[in-house]
């Protein structure tokens, strides 16, 4: 009798202690959360000083018990940090959560939405791997994800079928097709910000003396596939092109470097070559993002954005 | 302690306060902590590493994350050098305390040269050397600290490509999508 | 066997050898199984990692195999035993093994390296032999291999090239900068450069792009599936055939006989560690010159009691490897240009054969860029190894620092040699390859011979200071140019296979890769390999249908 009233007495308690709990825990300030862990505080105090700040974890990481997936998610990152032999190191996305945050950008972003949406780097996995004409000339392979689908989970043959005649080349699954094969964290980087947006009065004076230095820090990244990780652009190094034997002149402008990772050219570094669109002519040294909106890379209509 | 209700509370919110205190845990201490290494540990393997590739124009095995590197390899690939390093260190530390009176940490930068220099030749005192051999030592040290400097990042060092860029290698590579060769 | 049942081939291994072979019998009409004991590559796995590269495996092997899985013993001259849980030794373990990762040069041997023993006579201590095909013999099938697989050169103008007259399907590569220059100074020195043959497409061929010039080349596989493999052209083919099928991560361990001079199947692991038997009328072993010699010494029956074809004892013996040899030079210029590809262009053959005193030589070319870590070994003799001045060494001179290297013809023993470690065993509980045995007194001499010839291009190359790499000493480990562990001979007394792989005394058991090779040439063994491949394939085909 006593033994069974204990046990009850444990369930209900249980039950009130874990849900309030789990309510304070959601409710409370990362620090004394998630940034409890030696791994990701790194991440939560950059992410503190970042423009948005003012997102929390579980905004775009979702609460452990907001659904099945989320819980199962939750319960293979505890698993995994305790069994198996993965570090900080081992963490990458998968396309699945890049695109999941994509979406939580969008909430946000609904402007660079739009204008990605009506330009060309929204184009789906369909439209670049099912491109018959570009097929007919190259078979695709793995070096096609490093640019378009660098959050794709497997190989290339694991994305299609390659067998008979060109025009009956497809990607497997249907599901896939329509997917975006470059979205925000392709040139962004989730815990690698702009700082915060603080009024210049009410700064500090160490602050101050860093402005112009950070000002030059860019809100882009490029995805390397290979490494699984994201490279600021400000660390890209920076590119020398030729035309023939004569070093052509290039912006030193980290935004320009990013473009230039995929509109590259070939590893002799010709102007031209490839997919190399650098400006040239009256144009040269110029930056991409001077002309082409970033986000829909569509001509930006007003001169004003050039002659202000 | 007698098994009734008054003690079963009791302990229950001691428990459940004790989880709460979890966030004064993240107030000790601003250094990275290791898996492999007490922060001790890390600073003696830190100091001899940075030793083996120290600061210049660019940031040496420390700031690199070679520590990081050795204490991820030694977590997941070889547990079995745990022994030779936590012996090495000590065995470091026990030479200098006898000879300097003070651990290798703080010795003067030409001193701590000199000594990995006679302990890479092997011609330390072999009293503090029962367990570890010196030679072999150094030998593992030395090279693992020029794969975490010199390996790729997601290794655990190298952090910020430093390397690469110190070398000038380009990296990420970068090539156009091949025009179907046409060259 | 019934006229209405196809002739079922299992062939074991799907590297160089094996998937050519599958391929020649797979569009015969014959039914392959081709066994692969690791999985299919996949370049996202191993991409350019130097740590995890084929050559430099301080952290593991891109392609496998896991070493811990498959240890291997070093027996050391003084019979001191070490098992090591390192992948040692192997060339790789996916579908199209070290065809997928290596540099792709692609060397015929001369016609003298099939005649070592007509052309230098006897050599003391060594089982130094003549081959029982001539070049002749095989150049119908290196014709084969480098139009199939696909190669890019030009050997026109090179005298002692056996194939001047006969061009690649492909033009060759352009010089690199390091390539270029030394290409100058071996003119100067009425030497004879040529771009060296390459496994890659300088253009697109055969339904694939041409090479995009990635320095990160040797040691991974291809992003732009630029680099011919048997995995992207013979293996493809077959299984188009709908004759072949590849099992994968299926790893045989013991060939069954009947007793009467016949294999009658193999026994494997399968996928799940399950131990299977399949059954076939041909068995073709493909397995590297170390695991075809293992598989036969484990297979022990009372026809064979010391493995199959061993009854003479020279299963596993002749084990050769190359000592890679040559010089190192530092410049006082930026010699290399790491936008060209993976640098190795220029190769000269003057020092294979005719140098006086001379028994076999080695070509020479300039080597594929070392990664920053392995380029941390790469000092002047009394250099520091560590700390400032070594640092500063390491960002001033890694593109100043210029390699001549190439593999010296080795002088076969009869004691370098494979042998199965009864008492170590693998994950599968199988015993393992043990080797001991060293090198002839000759290799070492060889190997002065051309690291000499290596630092004289260049002193009149200019170079500030050059230092020699030794070689041709110590234990016989293999490597990834193993051979010679099931030597082909027409005496039964004295070798393993007749000249068309068929090992002795066996009906339907080939041999189809490096461990055929009676001598290995001065020249990376790959090119060879697949030729034989061609060979023996070619002559089961023929012979069974």
């Amino acid at each position: 009798m006593k033994k069974r009233y204990y046990i009850l007495i444990m369930l209900v308690a249980f039950f009130i202690v874990g849900i309030s709990s789990y309510v304070t825990w959601n409710t409370l300030y990362p620090n004394y959360t998630c940034a409890l862990c030696h791994e990701i505080k790194p991440v939560c105090s950059k992410w503190e000083q970042s423009v948005h700040a003012e997102v929390v974890c579980i905004d775009c990481h979702g609460k452990a018990l907001e659904s099945v997936q989320s819980a199962k998610e939750k319960l293979n990152m505890i698993y995994t940090h305790f069994t198996k032999k993965k570090t900080f190191e081992d963490i990458y996305l998968s396309e699945k959560q890049s695109l999941a945050i994509a979406n939580r950008c969008a909430e946000c972003h609904q402007a660079e939405l739009v204008a990605w949406k009506s330009g060309a780097h929204s184009a789906s996995y369909k439209d670049i791997f099912m491109d018959v004409e570009h097929n007919k000339m190259e078979r695709p392979y793995w070096d096609c994800f490093r640019c378009h689908g660098m959050f794709y989970d497997g190989d290339i043959d694991v994305l299609m079928t390659m067998v008979g005649d060109v025009d009956k080349w497809k990607i497997k699954e249907t599901k896939q097709m329509n997917k975006p094969t470059i979205s925000c964290l392709a040139c962004h980087q989730s815990h690698h910000e702009q700082p915060r947006n603080i009024p210049y009065e009410k700064m500090d004076e160490n602050t101050r003396a860093t402005l112009a230095e950070k000002a030059k820090y860019p809100a882009t990244a490029l995805y390397m596939r290979a490494d699984r990780r994201h490279m600021p652009s400000a660390d890209l190094q920076k590119i020398t092109l030729f035309e023939q034997d004569s070093l052509r002149q290039i912006i030193d402008d980290p935004n320009t470097l990013l473009c230039m990772q995929c509109h590259a050219p070939n590893t002799a570094r010709q102007i031209g070559s490839e997919d190399d669109k650098t400006p040239t002519g009256v144009y040269e040294g110029m930056n991409c993002i001077t002309c082409h909106d970033p986000h829909s890379n569509m001509l930006k209509t007003s001169y004003r954005n050039v002659h202000k | 302690m007698k098994y009734n209700r008054r003690n079963f509370i009791k302990q229950c919110i001691a428990l459940y306060g004790s989880t709460l205190l979890l966030p004064a845990c993240s107030t000790r201490g601003k250094t990275q902590t290791y898996r492999s290494f007490s922060p001790l540990q890390a600073d003696c393997l830190g100091a001899i590493c940075e030793q083996i590739i120290p600061t210049d124009e660019y940031p040496g095995a420390i700031d690199s994350g070679v520590v990081n590197y050795i204490d991820r390899q030694i977590y997941i690939r070889f547990p079995e050098l745990k022994e030779l390093y936590h012996e090495g260190i000590q065995a470091v530390n026990s030479y200098c305390t006898s000879v300097y009176n003070k651990e290798f940490t703080a010795l003067s930068w030409d001193d701590q040269t000199q000594l990995l220099l006679t302990m890479e030749k092997g011609e330390l005192p072999e009293e503090h050397w029962e367990k570890a051999s010196q030679r072999e030592f150094f030998r593992i040290v030395r090279r693992n600290t020029m794969q975490g400097f010199y390996g790729a990042p997601h290794h655990g060092g190298n952090k910020d490509y430093i390397s690469y860029r110190m070398m000038n290698l380009n990296y990420p590579f970068i090539a156009g999508q091949n025009r179907y060769g046409e060259k | 066997m019934g006229k209405n049942k196809y002739i079922t081939a299992i062939v074991v291994g799907a590297g160089a050898g094996g998937g050519i072979v599958a391929k020649e019998l797979a569009t015969s009409n014959i039914k392959v199984t081709l066994f692969e004991r690791g999985d299919w590559p996949s370049y996202d796995k191993h991409f350019n990692d130097e740590l995890i590269s084929q050559r430099v495996q301080d952290l593991g092997t891109s392609f496998g195999p896991d070493g811990k899985k498959n240890p291997r013993v070093l027996i050391s001259p003084d019979g001191k035993r070490n098992t090591v849980y390192r992948a040692v030794n192997h060339i790789a373990a996916c579908v199209g093994s070290g065809t997928v990762s290596y540099g792709a040069m692609a060397w015929r041997f001369m016609p003298e390296d099939f005649k070592m023993k007509s052309t230098y006579g006897a050599v003391e201590g060594s089982t130094l032999d003549d081959w029982p095909i001539s070049y002749e013999d095989l150049a119908p099938s290196y014709d084969k291999a480098e139009r199939e697989i696909g190669v890019a050169g030009d050997m026109s103008g090179i005298p002692f090239a056996p194939n001047k007259d006969n061009p690649y399907p492909m033009p060759p590569f352009e010089y690199s900068r390091e390539g270029e220059f030394l290409k100058n100074v071996c003119q100067n020195m009425e030497l004879h450069p040529f771009p060296v043959p390459m496994l890659r497409n300088s253009v697109p061929y055969n339904g694939r792009g041409a090479c995009i010039r990635n320095r990160y080349c040797v040691g991974t596989a291809c992003p732009v599936n630029a680099k011919n493999g048997t995995q992207n052209t013979v293996i493809p083919v077959a299984m188009q055939t709908g004759n072949c099928e590849v099992k994968t991560n299926c790893f045989v361990y013991k060939i069954h006989t009947d007793g009467k001079g016949k294999a009658t199947g193999v026994a494997y692991f399968d996928e799940n560690n399950k131990s299977k038997t399949l059954e076939a009328d041909i068995i073709v072993l493909s397995a590297s010159a170390h695991e075809t010699a293992r598989l036969l010494l484990n297979s022990k029956s009372v026809e064979f009691p010391n493995g199959i074809g061993n009854n003479n004892d020279w299963v596993g013996r002749n084990h050769q490897g190359h000592s890679y040899t040559g010089a190192v030079a530092l410049f006082d210029f930026d010699i290399l240009d790491l936008t060209t590809g993976p640098n190795t262009t220029l190769g000269i053959m003057d020092y294979n054969h005719h140098n006086k005193g001379i028994i076999g030589g080695g070509l020479l070319a300039n080597e594929f860029f070392l990664g920053p870590y392995a380029f941390t070994d790469q000092r002047p003799p009394g250099s520091p190894t560590w700390g400032k001045e070594h640092k500063k060494y390491q960002r001033e001179n890694y593109q100043r620092t210029g390699l001549l290297v190439g593999p010296i013809q080795e002088i076969p023993i009869f004691d370098a040699r494979v042998t199965i470690a009864e008492d170590v065993k693998d994950f599968w509980g199988v015993p393992v390859a043990a080797f001991s045995g060293g090198h002839h007194p000759l290799d070492k001499i060889n190997c002065q011979f051309l690291s000499s010839k290596a630092e004289e291009i260049f002193i009149k190359a200019g170079a500030v200071k050059i230092w020699r790499r030794g070689g041709g000493e110590g234990q016989q480990g293999g490597g990834q140019h193993q051979g010679g562990t099931c030597r082909m001979g027409n005496n039964p007394a004295t070798s393993v296979t007749d000249s068309f792989g068929r090992i002795h005394d066996m009906e339907n058991l080939y041999v189809a890769d490096g461990s055929l090779m009676v001598t290995n040439g001065g020249f990376n063994p790959v090119l060879t390999i697949m030729a034989l491949a061609f060979r023996v394939g070619g002559h089961i085909a023929s012979k069974w249908m």
